[in-house]
């Protein structure tokens, strides 16, 4: 049933379809964090692609979603200027570290960071900049796509607390976590609603 | 063989109309920069190679001629004019940019296809097609005719002082005796076939790089074919520039 997963965005709302059913509705101006519990990493992909397709949308994946072909100053230079006609260079670098400290990396970090290759930082490290880039330029709902995968615990409930930094300075803004169906779900403090899309699908 | 190389001949008309159709984002500062980063990789990284070959070639064309009909002749000049300054150079540049810079583009498309960079730049608010595929045709547009320039005046100057020592004749002699036959239109056409071919060859290493599945073995693929049909145009082009010469003379 889950094939045919679609999603709309109207009346300041995101809705996501299994065929003609509607499985997830979630307020876009009210903030607050929203789970989505998923049976496997292929259903995860199609409900996120079906998500992405609505405009205002920002996906922050496992790895932080940065391309690896390009330094993170790169990256997060084609992030936060590429519309703009004119670029301020410099005004977006003090913007970028003070967001990146504002995550938590210490100063000593953050001032080696711009040179190196996502793919050689640390997965944590590589999340946290890609957080810290949507901390700058936040989307309606932001979709957290399987953050925990190959994590431990203690390391999960430290993505959750710097997760937590995105509502303090974003407070009507939406996250959505996208999470594979385990037995045991790492804790999300301040949960609105956690649907499970497999029980819907049965239900359709 | 027919049936797979239409639908790809098609596939590389609808990336070329695109990127016609979407040259005005190249005002961009961001994508002004990877376009001066292709113009560096695929032009001037390639002149210390163009420098030698052309000089190589100069020469041995100035001494094959002077063998074959003597250096003091007017068909010795216009057989450089018009075999080493409008043919081969044109030719010999494209075809180094082919083996240099082909192979290059596509697979390195193909190596971001396979670890889904093109979902990653989308996710940054970058439109792949735009920021990969722009900078890359158009920086072979520019750099290819700028290479084919600089082979132009170094075979000159390798087929004038060959002449030169063969002749005993001064080098100034030689090339003001040369320059009494060439023809300005001629050295635009070739400069324009340039600019053409490097369209062609961007366009079809995009491609390639950039269609395959995700896969190890899309990426040697994508090289391999990017640069066997990309090899195919510049001739095509070559072809079809001789006959446009032919034609309205």
């Amino acid at each position: 049933m889950t094939d045919a997963l679609s999603a709309s965005i109207g009346d300041r709302r995101l809705v996501l379809r299994v065929g003609e059913q509607a499985c997830l509705e979630l307020p876009l101006d009210e903030g607050g964090r929203h789970r989505l519990v998923v049976e496997d990493i292929a259903t995860a992909r199609r409900a996120v692609a079906a998500i992405e397709t609505c405009s205002g949308i920002g996906v922050l994946g496992a790895s932080g979603s940065l391309p690896g072909a390009m330094t993170v100053a790169e990256s997060l230079a084609l992030a936060l200027r590429y519309g703009q006609e004119e670029v301020d260079a410099e005004d977006d670098e003090r913007e970028m570290e003070e967001a990146l400290r504002f995550c938590g990396l210490p100063a000593g970090r953050i001032a080696g960071l711009g040179g190196e290759q996502p793919m050689s930082l640390p997965r944590a490290e590589r999340w946290t900049i890609g957080l810290a880039r949507w901390l700058l330029r936040p989307p309606d709902l932001l979709v957290i796509d399987r953050p925990f995968a190959g994590l431990t615990r203690r390391e999960a409930e430290h993505l959750v607390a710097t997760q937590a930094i995105y509502h303090r300075r974003h407070p009507f803004r939406a996250a959505l976590y996208v999470d594979l169906d385990s037995h045991e779900l790492v804790e999300l403090p301040d949960c609105r609603g956690v649907t499970h899309l497999a029980e819907v699908s049965c239900h359709c | 063989m027919r049936g797979a190389a239409e639908p790809r001949i098609g596939a590389y008309l609808a990336l070329l109309w695109f990127a016609g159709s979407r040259r005005r984002e190249l005002r961009r500062p961001l994508l002004r920069i990877q376009l001066d980063r292709q113009i560096q990789s695929a032009g001037i990284a390639a002149l210390p190679i163009i420098v030698i070959l052309a000089l190589l070639t100069g020469a041995a064309v100035s001494i094959q001629l002077a063998a074959l009909i003597g250096v003091d002749n007017d068909l010795t000049q216009r057989l450089i004019f018009l075999g080493l300054f409008f043919e081969l150079a044109p030719l010999i540049s494209a075809l180094v940019v082919v083996a240099r810079s082909s192979a290059g583009i596509a697979s390195e498309l193909a190596v971001m296809n396979l670890h889904d960079e093109y979902t990653a730049l989308r996710r940054l608010g970058v439109p792949p097609a735009d920021y990969l595929l722009l900078p890359r045709i158009f920086g072979l547009a520019l750099a290819l005719p700028a290479v084919t320039a600089c082979f132009q005046v170094c075979a000159l100057v390798g087929g004038w002082s060959a002449s030169a020592l063969i002749d005993g004749r001064p080098l100034l002699e030689t090339a003001r005796h040369f320059l009494d036959f060439a023809d300005p239109w001629l050295v635009l056409l070739s400069l324009a076939k340039s600019a053409v071919s490097g369209i062609a060859i961007g366009v079809i290493a995009c491609h390639q790089g950039s269609s395959g599945e995700a896969s190890a073995r899309a990426i040697s693929a994508a090289a391999i074919t990017s640069v066997g049909a990309g090899l195919v145009a510049v001739f095509v082009i070559d072809v079809a520039a001789a006959s446009m010469v032919w034609a309205l003379k």
